[in-house]
């Protein structure tokens, strides 16, 4: 395999947020971009974990978007799960939420996210922080994950 | 100084040599019944027959009257003389004289080694006869000497020639009686007085020759005389020694007719008549001491009295005998009666709370081994149910080996004390818990409200997107409309949200450049006016709560900027120490405040033009106040309503850790 092979592997997009307008935000602004990475959704941290559990719901690579706030289990309590699995420890995972709180910050950041994005500042939806994901896993080496 | 006959009688039987064949005398000793006397020696010469002992001289001799008459004799009077024992600086006669120059001679009699000082007055000194004095001082401690040992005898109060040793102790047991401290009479089965001792003249005030052959009714009150021939044929018929009138107070009565209370013992004496009993009575008069039982018991009854309105008890535990001491207090604290029975430590341990009894008694056990100092507060259970709190201190006394004897403690109800604190931690915890509430909404607030409302703003802009030109120009324009409240909604969930934090007591106290703080705030391309921030030379450094400072200057600063009515403008930032610590004060040149509205610029949720002219929450300035009033500072706005106005905000750093009690 090339390494241009590799950059262009298919990464699949597991997006944990229980607002039906934010996932159509976050579709329309790959819509948008036109990147046509597969997008998995789940309603809260449950679901997430049973999807990123399952290889085939969930093709590899993968990376996650994480809301905080959420029914049954949130996103903090989700990450933690992950991070205590040793198959899904080294997942990519960006917080993606309404919280400017800092304590939700400190904390993600604890269990080493790679982005901790607020959700806008209403405007311009989720469009720069699609491109920036686009840009991010065209340029990062994501890990091998299984 | 002999404080009872058996000392003085062994001080004298110490002071005879062995074999009675020396010419010796006892070290001076001083009886408490005749302090008068002075300093008495007992002087003792053998009598000897052909080299064999026959008895002796023992001649009890006062020091004062010895040396007065040795002095009268040398004609040395108006000298002060002292007289100490070698070895000695307690004067046996006269005063300790710390006299500039003294005359001194050693004089020793029968093996008693006694210094004789001169001492001339300063009168004496100053009339500089000097010489003369030396030399009328020598020649009288000399002579002194000479006749000292010869006036002993003539002066002897008592000197008795002996033939036989038993004669001797026999004479000597006489004169303990009459030497005795106490008062001693004797009296026959008829209660004559037989014999009476020094004493006994002394406290009653009569001479010797008006009691001998009276009855002995004269010495009683004669209120008691009735009875007493009564109480003396009881005595009689079973004598033994016994102190008189157990229980009862008892009067004797003086000469001149006073009334003192006394102690009597009374010893029968048998005589060599058979069938006849004499007895021998001592009376001491104990009014001195009766004085001080009565100062005692009222003393006690205040100390009761004290202790009753301080609520305090006192208990005492016999630990070898597990005897329980309570006063009365302590009945009334733990709502026992004295008469239910028990006294030992199951008193005390049956009444604690069952879930205390561990507890307590385990610091008891350790307090009586001495591993820690008994200090309890423990509940105990009142008889009705009911619990008290009581705090208890305690100390151990202890024999040599260290084995605890006794503890003596107090109690205390704090009963009110306990349940005020609990209110306290009740109302703090219910404090901190409306806290959290009130977080945990502000919380709630920001996020769950925002949510829906970042849902709307994006379906409207969807609307826009997707419809494009199809809309008419009013439906775009109520979009846009639409989208604009939903910025001002969002902002003040955020603002909302800032008040509800700020003054948190968890803010870290760092080093804060406020010079540096004020620039790196502002910000002027959020305007397009052109609003120049002119920052004082002398900003100070200070340790402090950055976080809520930080939000005062953002606040204040942006709200000069945004209430600027002109296309240019200052604002000037500047400082000033004051006692406490700072006085930060932002002015602008803007349109002001004017007076009528100054009370309510403070308040939450109020603007001072419409929403639509303006954007504002008007939250901010009620979050700078409080974020001023968490540190303890005070904000003030000054401005005349028509050019300009000024914050003035005072920032103390001297009690920063001042918190809310949460």
């Amino acid at each position: 395999m090339t390494a241009k092979e590799i950059s262009y592997k298919e990464i699949t997009i597991l997006l944990v947020d229980d607002d039906d307008v934010d996932v159509m935000g976050v579709e329309r602004a790959l819509k948008k971009l036109k990147i046509l990475n597969p997008i998995v959704r789940a309603r809260d941290g449950i679901e997430g974990l049973a999807l990123l559990r399952d290889s085939q719901a969930v093709k590899r690579p993968y990376l996650v978007l994480l809301d905080l706030n959420m029914p049954r289990m949130n996103g903090l309590e989700m990450l933690a799960e992950l991070r205590k699995d040793a198959a899904l420890s080294s997942a990519i995972v960006f917080i993606l939420t309404t919280s400017k709180a800092d304590e939700d910050k400190v904390k993600a950041y604890q269990q080493h996210v790679a982005g901790y994005i607020i959700k806008s500042q209403v405007g311009d939806g989720f469009l720069r922080v699609m491109e920036m994901l686009d840009h991010y896993w065209r340029v990062v080496e994501l890990p091998i994950q299984n | 100084m002999v404080r009872s006959e058996d000392v003085k009688a062994s001080h004298v039987i110490k002071a005879l040599p062995q074999n009675l064949c020396q010419t010796a005398a006892s070290a001076p000793l001083k009886l408490m019944s005749d302090p008068q006397l002075g300093a008495l020696l007992i002087d003792v010469t053998p009598l000897s027959k052909a080299g064999r002992s026959d008895g002796c001289i023992v001649a009890v001799t006062s020091l004062n009257r010895e040396i007065d008459d040795a002095r009268a004799t040398i004609n040395a009077k108006q000298f002060p003389l002292t007289i100490l024992k070698a070895g000695d600086d307690r004067p046996v006669f006269g005063e300790a004289s710390n006299g500039v120059w003294h005359a001194e001679a050693e004089l020793q009699e029968a093996g008693l080694n006694l210094i004789v000082r001169l001492i001339p007055t300063q009168a004496q000194l100053a009339s500089g006869m000097l010489p003369t004095i030396v030399g009328i001082a020598l020649v009288a401690l000399v002579l002194l000497s000479l006749y000292w040992p010869k006036t002993a005898r003539k002066n002897a109060i008592v000197a008795l020639g002996y033939q036989n040793r038993l004669q001797l102790e026999s004479e000597l047991r006489h004169q303990a009686v009459e030497m005795a401290p106490h008062a001693m009479v004797l009296v026959d089965q008829n209660g004559v007085i037989e014999m009476v001792n020094l004493q006994t003249e002394k406290i009653f005030g009569y001479v010797r020759a008006d009691l001998l052959g009276q009855s002995i009714d004269i010495l009683l009150p004669e209120r008691f005389r009735d009875q007493h021939p009564h109480h003396r044929g009881v005595f009689f018929k079973t004598p033994g020694s016994r102190a008189m009138g157990r229980g009862r107070d008892l009067y004797a009565r003086r000469q001149d007719g006073t009334e003192f209370p006394v102690e009597v013992g009374l010893a029968p004496i048998p005589t060599p008549v058979v069938g006849v009993v004499k007895v021998l009575a001592s009376i001491v008069d104990i009014s001195e001491r009766k004085q001080y039982e009565e100062l005692l018991l009222k003393s006690n009854q205040r100390f009761a009295m004290a202790s009753k309105a301080a609520g305090l008890g006192f208990w005492g535990w016999n630990i070898t005998t597990n005897t329980l001491e309570w006063d009365d207090e302590m009945f009334r604290l733990y709502g026992r009666q004295r008469t239910d029975g028990d006294l030992s430590y199951t008193l005390w341990a049956n009444n604690l709370h069952p879930d205390d009894r561990v507890m307590s008694e385990q610091i008891l056990n350790d307090a009586v081994k001495g591993i820690r100092v008994f200090d309890a507060e423990f509940r105990i259970l009142l008889p009705d149910g009911s619990i008290r709190y009581i705090k208890g201190n305690a100390s151990v006394t202890r024999d040599a080996e260290g084995n605890a004897l006794e503890m003596f403690g107090i109690n205390m109800d704090i009963t009110k004390r306990i349940l005020h604190e609990q209110g306290l931690i009740k109302s703090a915890n219910e404090l901190a818990r409306i806290n959290e509430e009130l977080d945990n909404f502000a919380y709630v607030a920001s996020h769950d409200l925002k949510s829906p409302l970042r849902g709307i703003d994006q379906l409207a802009t969807w609307i826009a997107e997707d419809m494009g030109d199809a809309l008419n120009s009013d439906t775009q324009e109520h979009l846009q409309l639409m989208r604009s409240r939903i910025k001002r909604m969002e902002m003040l969930l955020d603002d909302l949200l800032a008040y509800s934090r700020v003054g948190r007591s968890d803010d870290a106290i760092v080093q804060v450049n406020t010079r540096d703080l004020v620039a790196n705030i502002f910000d002027p391309t959020t305007t397009r006016k052109a609003i120049h921030l002119s920052i004082a030379a002398d900003m100070p450094v200070l340790k402090t709560k950055k976080v809520p400072l930080e939000l005062i200057f953002r606040n204040l600063i942006s709200n000069a900027i945004r209430h600027h009515d002109k296309a240019q403008g200052t604002i000037t930032i500047s400082a000033h120490p004051i006692s406490t610590g700072f006085e930060f004060e932002v002015k602008d040149d803007g349109p002001g405040i004017p007076p009528e509205h100054q009370q309510r610029v403070f308040a939450m949720f109020q603007t001072l033009k419409p929403r639509d002219e303006i954007e504002g929450s008007g939250i901010g300035l009620a979050l700078v106040k409080k974020a001023v009033e968490s540190v303890g500072g005070t904000i003030t706005l000054k401005s005349n309503g028509q050019q300009g106005c000024a914050f003035c905000f005072t920032w103390p750093t001297t009690n920063n850790d001042k918190e809310k009690l949460v």
